[in-house]
């Protein structure tokens, strides 16, 4: 399922930082990834930023 | 991409100089696939100054209705206590005083929560009210074995934004393994009426959360069971164990990335015809995710993330809760910013010696700092067979994404 092309392709979009949107340093919005997964493993691959909007009251 | 992209790509990765490279197509695209940040981007990732809780591991039971054999808090569940709803209230004072964004968030956890439903009823109510004179929105969240999970309470958690993470391993055979009552009988036929209660009342704010083991290996058959029973919202996750019999070993890992593989297609399969599924890991976004401060901050044990057992005392997480050598201090002695700079240093992608040049290292950053160190005896050290899963399970999560994008 994942030849070599897509490996690469993979490898490409991973090296890609993580969004740069937000300027405080200190900001705390987004959740807390082990919080958010609700005790698994720590991962962040299904964080979206807060900073700006997503303000649902639902955690999950 | 074509083989010609792929060599030139592999030489870069091996260290060839893309300024090197002679005028044409190929220098323009490497050039500008850099000057977009998009490969070979060197970001900064300072750690957060400041003192800053945001969200809180509520552990409001000891005690358990359940007897599951791989049970992480079965040392802590022995004296079986539950929290206090005074000692819930006083935690989360502690949280809305001191979290310096809008934004708080709370699990309430155990052993089983349910057992201490007025402790949970009253940590919510009290922080409703004030944290609106803090001017602060504390979410919620509850993770529970879905036994005593009764229509009054899913009636609160319905009006208080409550979410539900109810733990499930598999279909029955497979959930019996290791989830069983207190008297060794099954637990899945009293789990699943509770279970499918919550997947029909609920578009969102739920999921399913199971363990796949040594024994529960092929999980990617749990899953599609799963989902073919109605239940669309997903995560399994591999055990942490070293009991022989349980723990994966070097020689499970073809057959796990086998099965995530099989899963991955499942998941597009299901995407492409509209059929509704959500697998928490391979729910990925790569344009809005976290900024990289935050994800090189990892879990944020320690840091941003805390854990209050009923004792009053404060962990790391959930997972220190008895780890006496980890306690950082009580609801009456709260941490200071020296023992919080301690984690926030540690608990931080730069601090695990192993990750910064892993390509993963956005994603991850240095996994779980409890595996860490009940498997590596470190919490720096990435525990092995977590960071071999996180890779594969993270390269079938973007084979998703680009998939899906196409
Ligand atoms: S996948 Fe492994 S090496 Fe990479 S960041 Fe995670 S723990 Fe570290
Ligand atoms: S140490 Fe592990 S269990 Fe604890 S918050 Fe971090 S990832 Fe989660």
């Amino acid at each position: 399922m994942l030849p070599e092309v897509t490996r690469m392709r993979i490898k490409i979009i991973a090296k890609k930082p993580a969004c740069s949107n937000i300027d405080d340093e200190n900001c705390r919005e987004c959740q807390t990834p082990c919080k958010s997964a609700a005790k698994t493993a720590n991962t962040i691959s299904n964080q979206i930023c807060e900073a700006k909007g997503a303000n649902s009251p639902w955690i999950l | 991409m074509d083989s010609e992209a792929h060599d030139l790509f592999t030489k870069i990765e091996e260290g060839l100089d893309p300024f090197s490279l002679p005028p044409g197509e190929a220098r323009e695209m490497v050039l500008g696939l850099i000057s977009e940040g998009i490969i070979l981007s060197k970001v900064d990732y300072p750690r957060p100054q400041k003192l800053s809780p945001k969200s809180l591991c509520l552990i409001v039971s000891h005690a358990c209705n359940m007897a599951c054999t791989y049970c992480s808090l079965s040392k802590a569940t022995v004296e079986g206590k539950l929290m206090s709803p005074e000692t819930a209230i006083r935690a989360m004072k502690w949280l809305i005083d001191n979290a310096p964004g809008i934004k708080v968030d709370v699990d309430f956890f155990g052993g089983e929560p349910t057992l201490a439903w007025n402790t949970v009823k009253a940590a919510v109510d009290f922080s409703k009210e004030y944290s609106k004179t803090k001017n602060k929105t504390v979410r919620f969240s509850m993770s529970t074995n879905a036994l005593g999970l009764t229509d009054e309470m899913l009636d609160y958690c319905d009006e208080n934004y409550i979410s539900l993470i109810l733990s499930l391993d598999g279909p029955k055979a497979e959930n019996d393994r290791c989830r069983v009552l207190k008297d060794g009988r099954p637990s899945f036929d009293a789990v699943l009426p509770n279970i499918m209660k919550v997947a029909q009342r609920r578009q969102r704010g739920w999921y399913v959360r199971g363990t796949y083991s040594k024994g529960t290996i092929n999980f990617s058959d749990s899953v599609i069971a799963l989902h073919k029973m109605g239940i669309n919202n997903l995560a399994f996750e591999p055990v942490v164990s070293n009991v022989s019999g349980v723990a994966f070993s070097k020689e499970d890992i073809p057959v796990i990335r086998e099965e995530y593989e099989k899963l991955a297609r499942y998941y597009v399969e299901c995407k492409k015809t509209g059929v509704p599924i959500k697998f928490y890991h391979f729910e990925m976004d790569l344009e809005n995710g976290p900024c990289a401060r935050k994800s090189a901050g990892g879990c944020g044990a320690g840091a941003e993330y805390l854990a209050v057992s009923p004792d009053e005392k404060i962990w790391p997480c959930h997972q220190f809760d008895t780890e006496k050598d980890f306690c950082l201090g009580t609801l009456g002695d709260p941490p200071t910013q020296t023992v919080y700079d301690k984690y926030t240093i540690k608990n931080h992608l730069t601090g695990k010696r192993e990750c910064p040049d892993c390509w993963a290292s956005y994603f991850c950053s240095g996994g779980c700092i409890a595996s860490n160190k009940l498997q590596e005896g470190d919490i720096l050290l990435p525990y092995k067979m977590g960071c071999l899963i996180q890779k594969i399970r993270l390269e079938a999560a973007l084979w998703v994404y680009s998939e899906l994008r196409e």
